[in-house]
């Protein structure tokens, strides 16, 4: 188990550190500061089949700072922090706090609105729940490319490893780890903007994701078998089980942005996941979360 | 003695001539919904070039200001220069492909852009390589007499000697050549007034990054 501020030390630490490598020109860096608070429902929190599936809703938070230095050849690096905070209405279990720290690399290949650009970034995140177990990092290489290709259309691509590491629990089965919220995954995700007016976006993204998948419910045979680790989840129950297992995932998301000010937008976002677990271990939820984003 | 105050007030006469020859030309935009049109650009050509003499090209300044450029478009006579003083607190890299000017000013903030000269007629269209939704207009025009209409689609040009003008107007909306546009009038001491119904594509312009990804800069 890593507490959350030992965590906070390491991110805090790894953050100082990459600002001491990056910004030999302060003078050409500039800070910018985001804000967000959402309120969102998610119908299937445990990741369980629809006979054992619960929902709630949350409200979240998060602030980051980022500093970013632009050079004369279209790159830019930028480097920063962020806090965010998850509140459940029921299921408090699921509570959290992420301070993560983060640095990318942008390179856009020409000069001009319309070229095409590449950003790869790296993100550290010390996770700290309520139910312990849950607690632990969260770090996330991507990939990325776009490009816009109108005034009214942009497009952007992007692969992503994510790799998790939980505290973990008491072993539950002999011989079968306990270690249940650990995952690694890779995704490749599509995503595609549409402007009807300078104040509406509208996007909608596709995601395709292989790796570890965690499915909480009571004791089930068929997800058993399939199993790489198994833990008690309190988070979501008294008598229910996080499973641990391989699956592929297919997520399509619906957003639209409506611009408050040329810093502010509301974003609504609607999320339908689909995972296709090992062992025909197969779950589907749905997610949407009212935004509001802000940027100072 | 006679002769001498004849003479001064004939000087008097003359310059009282010469200012109240400085007319106006009252310009009134509308699209084809008949709602005023802002930020037309009224351009009146006269047909006798010596009226070119009477205006010198100054500098003029196109700023940078909340990561936009204000004004969003700018009306200068061939061979002026322009400034463009960046008054964020980010860097901003300013350029235009346009063929009327090709210009660069690499990152830079404050004032630390030196002017760049517009010598050749035409629209320039301007732009941020940070900020891809950052764009303006500067119109490089073939007169010293010109104005923009406001939000009310009103212009006035101002300090015209009488005489014939061919008066044109553009727009970045404009759904035909300004060319089509043309009208002759005729200026005298007195002002003149002249209307346009046009025809405007939809505007559209590059929206702001949302920040519900993380593709763009904010």
């Amino acid at each position: 188990m890593i507490p959350l501020r030992t965590g906070a030390l390491l991110v805090a630490q790894a953050f100082c550190i990459t600002i001491g490598l990056v910004s030999a020109n302060q003078a050409a860096a500039h800070w910018s500061f985001d804000g967000a608070a959402s309120v969102s429902y998610d119908n299937n929190l445990g990741n369980a089949r629809a006979e054992n599936s619960v929902g709630d809703r949350a409200l979240s938070a998060s602030i980051a700072a980022t500093q970013s230095e632009y050079r004369e050849d279209g790159a830019s690096i930028s480097w920063g922090g962020r806090l965010a905070g998850e509140r459940f209405a029921e299921y408090g279990g699921l509570d959290n706090l992420a301070l993560a720290a983060n640095v990318a690399y942008r390179r856009k290949m020409d000069l001009g609105a319309f070229a095409p650009w590449w950003r790869v970034s790296w993100s550290s995140s010390a996770l700290s729940y309520r139910d312990h177990a849950r607690n632990g990092w969260l770090h996330q290489a991507e990939l990325a490319a776009g490009r816009r290709l109108d005034e009214r259309y942009n497009l952007g691509l992007s692969f992503r490893v994510e790799k998790r590491t939980a505290a973990g629990s008491p072993d539950q089965a002999p011989g079968l780890s306990a270690d249940a919220f650990s995952q690694l995954s890779k995704s490749l995700g599509v995503n595609a903007e549409y402007a009807p007016d300078r104040d509406v976006v509208l996007s909608l993204g596709g995601e395709l994701r292989h790796g570890d998948v965690v499915s909480t419910s009571p004791r089930y045979r068929q997800v058993f078998l399939y199993s790489k680790a198994i833990a008690a989840d309190p988070a979501l129950g008294s008598d229910v089980y996080a499973y641990r297992l391989t699956g592929n995932t297919l997520s399509v998301k619906l957003g639209m942005a409506l611009f408050l000010s040329p810093d502010s937008c509301v974003h609504i976002g609607v999320q339908r996941i689909l995972t296709h677990g090992e062992g025909s271990n197969d779950y589907a939820k749905n997610k949407v979360a009212v935004s509001w984003l802000g940027n100072f | 003695m006679t002769t001498f105050i004849c003479g001064l007030v004939g000087l008097m006469l003359t310059g009282l001539a010469g200012t109240a020859s400085a007319a106006e030309l009252l310009a009134s935009v509308r699209d084809q919904k008949g709602r005023p049109v802002s930020d037309a650009v009224v351009l009146a050509i006269p047909l006798d070039r010596k009226a070119f003499d009477v205006v010198k090209p100054n500098r003029h300044v196109v700023d940078q200001v909340n990561k936009e450029f204000v004004p969003y478009i700018r009306v200068i006579f061939a061979g002026t220069s322009v400034s463009f003083p960046n008054k964020d607190n980010i860097r901003h890299h300013v350029y235009s492909f346009s063929p009327a000017k090709k210009f660069e000013l690499s990152l830079y903030s404050g004032v630390t852009a030196p002017p760049v000269l517009f010598d050749k007629t035409g629209v320039v269209v301007l732009g941020c390589n940070i900020h891809d939704w950052m764009l303006g207009y500067i119109y490089v025009a073939d007169t010293p007499f010109f104005a923009k209409t406001e939000r009310e689609g009103q212009a006035v040009v101002e300090n015209l000697p009488p005489g014939d003008y061919l008066v044109r107007l553009w727009h970045p909306d404009l759904e035909k050549d300004e060319q089509s546009t043309i009208q002759r009038v005729s200026v005298t001491d007195k002002a003149a007034n002249i209307s346009w119904t046009v025809a405007l594509k939809p505007s559209f312009r590059i929206p702001r990054p949302t920040g519900a990804n993380n593709s763009g800069y904010r």
